[in-house]
């Protein structure tokens, strides 16, 4: 996952600001699978994760020339995204479902050692995403953001529009329910009967 | 959950490790090109405004300074006045 200097943000704030080309490509190059990841995962449906990303990147240069010097962009974007969900969930009482194609659209690791690793982590991987799949949007929303973009708990509070404390309480339980969810997809997951 | 836990968390240890995903190469393309036309134009519509701000000043300057002088002018003919016939 691409990180970013604080400096380097900095720079490409004052470059988005100036309606400066490369600094968006930049920007963009590094945070679009983020920003991309994070919706399709939220969404469970790849058509609008890459509606939503659409208008997300559209409100960012929209908003260029007024964004504040210290802005820190990936929780700025992270904002705008889960809003526009949120937003869209409300009009259209979206049906949540698992949208199969939106989990095939993860690519593999680079850098095997075994077929059993590759496998294993397959395995492991395909567990993780039912288990999140079956969260409420709220909950997963929550990890994703802490869990899977790395985001600290201020960070995905000030996304979220919570308290910090209201983020931690929200966390534990999202934490719980996966922890859950990830027992019970073990459980359902079928076992070679009369091994050898 | 404090934020040392999540780091020590396994639950979310393993949900660090998913992978990234993407949009289609074209599409990520698309969306950057239509980007960089909407920045482009959002650039051009603010530093026309800033020009529009900047270029009002003079004007604004220039009115200021004269209301300025006329009232100390009248000032003075009022001063002149009643010293001529004032008490």
């Amino acid at each position: 996952m691409t990180q970013m200097d604080r400096d380097t943000e900095l720079s490409l704030v004052e470059g988005l600001r100036r309606g400066d080309a490369e600094a968006f490509d930049a920007v963009y190059e590094a945070y679009r699978p983020r920003v991309f990841g994070f919706l399709v995962r939220l969404s469970r449906s790849q058509t609008l994760a890459e509606d939503l990303l659409d208008e997300t990147w559209l409100r960012l240069v929209s908003h260029a020339a007024r964004l504040h010097a210290d802005t820190r962009l990936l929780p700025w974007l992270f904002t705008v995204a889960r809003n526009l969900y949120w937003t869209y969930r409300r009009s259209a009482a979206l049906e949540e479902t698992l949208d199969a194609s939106a989990l095939a659209l993860i690519p593999c690791r680079d850098g095997w050692s075994s077929p059993f690793e590759v496998a294993a982590w397959h395995e492991r991987q395909r567990r993780l995403e039912r288990a999140l799949a079956r969260l409420s949007p709220r909950h997963r929303e929550v990890l994703l953001l802490v869990g899977v973009e790395g985001l600290t708990p201020g960070e995905a509070a000030v996304v979220c529009g919570l308290t910090p404390e209201a983020l931690r309480q929200l966390l534990a339980r999202a934490r719980a329910a996966l922890a859950q969810a990830l027992d019970l997809s073990r459980d359902r997951t079928p076992r070679r009967r009369g091994g050898r | 959950m404090m934020s040392n836990d999540v780091h020590d968390d396994p639950v979310l240890a393993a949900l660090h490790d998913l992978p990234a995903c993407d949009v289609g190469r074209r599409r990520a393309q698309r969306l950057g090109a239509r980007c960089r036309v909407v920045l482009a134009s959002e650039t051009r519509v603010t530093s026309a405004a800033a020009t529009a701000s900047s270029a009002r000043w003079p004007h604004v300057t220039g009115i200021a300074l004269l209301a300025a002088w006329c009232a100390i002018y009248f000032m003075e003919i009022v001063r002149r006045g009643a010293a001529v016939w004032g008490p």
